[in-house]
């Protein structure tokens, strides 16, 4: 329910920001701005106005809670971490396994060749049916593949998946 | 769609997915050697780029693909070639480098090999996806060539400071192409500069180009963006150095020259006060901070940046002449900077770190080597009759040619004969050092393999030969400067 009511206000939002825009599209003509002589320019005062916007929610809030609330009283026992009532022991950050990092890598690797073929499976069955780009668009898919199944055995060879040694 | 262009980059990045494979099955005593069957693999590769040259440039060897993206035409194969050589010599030097590398020697020459791809890559870019891409391609492979001693607490500073200003040079770079083509509409060359002269007073337009104009500047280490030049070329390993200041260098001003004369010829003509003053505080800048420098590495950096400042002369006179010293430059300072690192990375092997000091004795110890590195020293000063010497002459020639029609070029010239007298005095006290030191603290003689002596004796003949007889190597570059200012398969 939550979520549909963020997406009610965030159409809302948009729909207001749709509005402001179209009222203030021809505003550069109105301050002689020489930069916006393109069209497409003026379509991104909405992203303009949302980012200040947020800018200006976020900072009025912290603003706001600095000049409203009442500051506490500080002392280093209050600012030490609270372990049900012991003394805490050791540093707060425990040590991970490089283990970790070399998977998420390998993750990014391999999830970022997927992010490709989405764009290349849209277009692939109208450029397949174009003579011109027939080739192209086949050939530039086994190559990137080719490349990365090197770094795939590479991967494999030196034990990069093997999570025990 | 013209696939047959781009075969050689194909081959390179075959070689490096090679190199990389055969790591995984070769045994370790024997991936030493994998360097100099890369290398020779790129020797071969050169040298039928050159026997096919006569027939593939005259008749119909030039041409783009990818919609315009990669052109091939006189600029790209010069620099080709160019990257080829130092790729091929940069190797050599890293199987001589191998035994202080901990692990992953193959590893080392496939990253080269595909930075080098980068490199011919960024010779043929004709758009800002490709600029942007090659340059990635470069900078990506270096900040891990740059950190790949990881024991060595210089060498993991040199990669950080890299990574931060380079990815910050990239971001600088990235959002300068958008405020271009937010603009212009235009990420083609050819197309951009039909429409380039209609732009010259918009300011989010000339924003954008300074903005690559700053990315490119870090590239090749000019003025305003040179901060990481010295401590990275300190730290990195010495065949990186080398590839740093040879192969990184000439890919940013090949790409440089494009931008500015292939681009956006119409706002080019306007900045020649930038472009002066630019190039005038490089050299000062360079030649100044590399007085007090005692480390040889770090000296070098410094002359690196002082040496982007005399090849910007070229750039800042504008005219075909300058650009085609700038390509002839550029040759003789591939041998020289070559040569300088290569005795480097044999004198100081067992040593911490690179001081001058440690040249002292090399005269008794290696005769070839002190007569490299004094070869290298008076090069990189301009004392005739070597390279460097003609390459500067050609720049000072070119800008002073210019002054007729602006007056801030005879300025510029003055100032880059203050920085060529300013630099006689560091060159001389490396001289020095090998000649002339007393406390030796090694007379052990230094062995050189049959390959590094091959690579010295070539290094050596290429300095002497573009000093003593330009012409053919002239020839080339004016005939390859052309291919900027008559793009003509892409404009009709």
């Amino acid at each position: 329910m939550l979520f549909a009511s963020e997406l009610c206000g965030a159409r809302f939002l948009l729909s207001s920001l749709n509005w402001i825009e179209l009222k203030l599209a021809p505003l550069p003509q109105v301050f002689n701005l020489c930069v916006m002589q393109d069209t497409q320019l003026p379509q991104y005062i909405a992203v303009l106005m949302l980012f200040v916007l947020a800018v200006a929610a976020t900072g009025g809030m912290i603003v706001m809670s600095m000049m409203l609330g009442k500051k506490g009283r500080g002392s280093k026992i209050k600012d030490t971490a609270y372990e049900c009532g012991m003394l805490p022991i050791g540093e707060g950050s425990t040590r991970l396994s490089v283990k970790f990092y070399l998977v998420a890598m390998l993750f990014i690797l391999f999830d970022i060749e997927v992010v490709f073929m989405y764009p290349w499976a849209v277009v692939y069955k109208s450029m397949l049916a174009d003579e011109a780009t027939r080739n192209l668009i086949l050939g530039s898919m086994i190559s990137f593949l080719g490349i990365l199944f090197v770094g795939y055995l590479y991967a494999v060879k030196k034990r990069a998946f093997d999570w025990k040694s | 769609m013209n696939l047959s262009l781009m075969s050689l980059e194909i081959s390179v990045v075959a070689l490096g997915l090679v190199v990389l494979l055969a790591d995984l099955w070769l045994p370790a005593e024997r991936r030493r050697a994998l360097g100099y069957v890369a290398a020779a693999a790129l020797g071969l590769l050169l040298l039928q780029n050159l026997s096919g040259c006569c027939s593939c440039c005259v008749a119909g060897g030039d041409g783009t693909a990818f919609g315009g993206m990669f052109v091939q035409d006189g600029l790209s194969v010069f620099f080709k070639r160019f990257f080829l050589l130092a790729g091929a010599l940069v190797l050599v030097l890293a199987v001589e480098f191998s035994d202080r590398i901990a692990t992953g020697v193959s590893e080392y020459y496939s990253l080269i090999i595909f930075a080098l791809a980068g490199m011919l890559f960024a010779a043929s870019a004709n758009d800002f996806a490709m600029l942007f891409v090659s340059i990635e391609l470069i900078t990506i492979t270096f900040y891990i060539l740059t950190s790949f001693t990881r024991g060595k607490v210089a060498a993991l500073e040199a990669g950080v400071k890299y990574l931060i200003l380079g990815a910050l040079s990239s971001a600088f770079m990235v959002y300068g192409i958008a405020l271009v083509w937010g603009t212009t509409g235009k990420f083609n060359f050819n197309e951009l500069a039909q429409v380039a002269g209609n732009f010259t007073d918009n300011k989010v337009f000339l924003f954008g180009v300074v903005f690559i104009l700053a990315g490119l500047g870090f590239k090749i280490a000019a003025f305003p963006f040179q901060m990481w030049t010295p401590d990275v070329y300190q730290g990195a390993p010495t065949p990186t150095t080398a590839f740093l200041a040879v192969g990184s260098k000439a890919a940013g001003f090949v790409l440089l020259l494009r931008f500015l004369f292939t681009a956006i010829p119409s706002v080019t003509a306007h900045w020649d006060k930038l472009l002066i003053i630019i190039s005038g505080i490089t050299i000062l800048y360079g030649n100044l901070c590399a007085i007090p420098q005692r480390n040889l590495k770090r000296l070098l950096g410094y002359s690196s940046i002082a040496h982007a400042g005399y090849l910007l002369l070229g750039v800042a006179a504008m005219t075909s002449a300058g650009q085609s010293a700038v390509l002839y430059y550029l040759s003789g300072y591939l041998f020289t900077t070559l040569a300088a690192f290569t005795v480097i990375a044999l004198v100081m092997r067992h040593l911490d770190s690179e001081d001058i000091a440690g040249l002292a004795g090399l005269n008794q110890r290696s005769p070839l080597l002190a007569a490299t590195l004094t070869l290298a020293m008076v090069s990189l000063a301009g004392i005739p009759p070597l390279a460097g010497f003609f390459g500067k002459f050609l720049l000072l020639k070119a800008v002073i040619e210019q002054g007729a029609v602006n007056h801030g070029y005879y300025c510029l010239a003055f100032t880059a004969l203050v920085g060529v007298v300013i630099s006689l005095y560091y060159y001389f006290g490396v001289i020095r050092a090998i000649y002339w030191s007393k406390d030796a603290a090694s007379r052990e003689p230094i062995l050189i393999s049959t390959p590094m002596r091959v690579a010295i004796v070539g290094c050596i003949a290429g300095i002497f030969w573009l000093g003593v007889a330009p012409g053919a190597v002239l020839r080339l570059a004016e005939s390859a400067v052309n291919a900027l200012h008559c793009p003509g398969l892409a404009l009709n």
